[in-house]
């Protein structure tokens, strides 16, 4: 088959692929690559130099447990799952907690636009150190919420997969969340 | 792939690893054979969880007669009547066969209060099944006569049916008469029995001679008793097999081998005094 072939196959059809030509395992590669960077940079900032472990250690078990992918769910969310358990397993480990986070300007106006019926989302001007702060200081279970509602917009039926809890409890996580952050941002916006 | 060198370099590098460590996908029984492990381990748990249901409404069923005749109060009877070690069997079998289900693949999609909900239900759904085809009473036998730390556990009291000041005796009958008979006490004593307009007895055709009874009433004080001749009112007359459980539970060894229990009990508790 032709590169062109492999890049137009879908995620799915790549993995089934992977399991008898381990070259083909690298198109999903590149294409998960720099989402999951980003990700990880979201949910732990403080990951630096280790990002680059982190995300072989990733693929790596992507590869080791393909046959184990529910084709119930997207090859996306199942791959975001690894990342996220990866990632809480990574600070775990590191006991890291960062003091602030930098979303960067992009990711902070999706973040203040995307985060309806919320203190943010009706202000016109918000402070950017508060907002860092306050997800900063957030329990890292509603900040995983909060990232993959609102900066990667997936759906609560793509979260439910990927955080491995029911929708249900998706939307109620959701709610917390958005509260926590608001208090939490009220809180250091006052104290900045 | 039309990628930067610097973008190359992370699947280089996985891929590298894969080769140099010899990586292989693991086979798809490897996964089906934790799954089905855990969806066994589940529904062993709730088989559990079906038995203990069964023998916590078998001891309930048969305490609420012994309890409401020799505990003091409504609430040590409920107290007493509650088979703990099977309710806490119950428990564990619950919170493990939910724990498991959630573990199996799409385990986590389902909300754990239905879950929870579900394992109480098929718990009692066949807890009661089982109740219903006697596996409550056989089993709550075969360990009262087979497994010693048993016993203990349930809080069962021979002793509590040969207390005349309580109106309870239990005994084997030997002679039955138009209005009485006469019943050999686990302690030895024998005993008139006599039944009044009043009495009831259950089920019908029980006072056959030989056969193990528990009786309920009061000693008669119309009669000059002492301690060869004691008279005894009965109330109420019931079998008295295993726990005392009902007529077509009981089979002749499991009954002589509880009157022997109760015999040797008496015994011990004689020497203890």
């Amino acid at each position: 088959m032709s590169v062109l072939e492999y890049q137009e196959m879908s995620d799915e059809a790549l993995l089934e692929r992977s399991g008898e030509e381990r070259e083909v395992f690298g198109y999903l590669i590149e294409r998960y690559e720099s989402r999951l960077r980003r990700y990880l940079k979201r949910l732990m900032p403080g990951l630096g130099s280790d990002a680059d472990d982190v995300l072989q250690e990733i693929f790596i078990k992507a590869y080791v447990n393909m046959r184990s992918f529910d084709t119930s769910m997207s090859f996306s969310s199942w791959i975001y799952r690894i990342a996220h358990n990866e990632a809480v397993s990574w600070l775990r480990k590191k006991k890291a907690r960062p003091e602030t986070i930098d979303l960067g300007e992009d990711d902070l106006r999706t973040f203040a636009s995307s985060m309806q019926d919320s203190l943010l989302s009706t202000q016109q001007h918000y402070s950017k150190d508060a907002v860092h702060r306050a997800l900063a200081v957030m329990p890292e279970k509603y900040r995983s919420v909060l990232v993959l509602r609102f900066l990667e917009g997936r759906s609560y039926e793509e979260m439910g997969d990927i955080l491995a809890v029911p929708g249900g409890t998706v939307a109620t996580l959701v709610h917390r969340a958005k509260k926590m952050f608001s208090d939490t941002y009220t809180h250091h916006e006052q104290h900045s | 792939m039309n990628n930067t060198p610097e973008e190359h370099s992370l699947r280089d590098s996985v891929l590298e690893r894969i080769e140099r460590d010899a990586l292989k996908p693991r086979p798809v029984w490897h996964f089906l054979l934790h799954e089905w492990a855990i969806r066994i381990s589940a529904l062993l748990a709730l088989a559990l969880g079906s038995l203990a249901t069964a023998l916590t409404i078998y001891l309930i069923d048969v305490h609420r007669f012994a309890e409401q005749h020799t505990t003091p109060s409504l609430w040590s009877a409920v107290f007493e009547a509650l088979p703990w070690v099977w309710l806490a069997i119950l428990g564990v079998a619950l919170f493990y066969s939910v724990h498991a289900f959630r573990e199996t693949r799409r385990g986590y999609r389902y909300n754990s209060k239905w879950l929870v909900l579900g394992a109480v239900a098929m718990s009692v759904l066949f807890g009661s099944v089982l109740y219903g085809m006697g596996f409550g009473a056989k089993v709550d036998s075969y360990l009262l006569a087979e497994a010693p730390f048993y016993q203990p556990l349930t809080g069962f009291h021979h002793s509590r049916w040969m207390d005349l000041d309580s109106g309870v005796l239990a005994g084997t009958v030997l002679e039955t008469e138009e209005d009485t008979f006469t019943l050999q006490a686990v302690s030895g004593d024998v005993i008139v029995v006599r039944i009044l307009n009043t009495t009831v007895a259950r089920p019908f055709g029980i006072l056959v001679r030989g056969a193990e009874v528990r009786v309920v009433g009061a000693v008669a004080t119309d009669v000059a008793n002492d301690m060869e001749h004691i008279v005894f009112d009965a109330l109420e007359i019931r079998p008295f097999s295993g726990r005392g459980g009902r007529m077509q539970e009981r089979t002749p060894v499991q009954g002589r081998r509880m009157m022997q229990q109760m015999k040797e009990y008496e015994v011990e508790m004689r020497t203890n005094e």
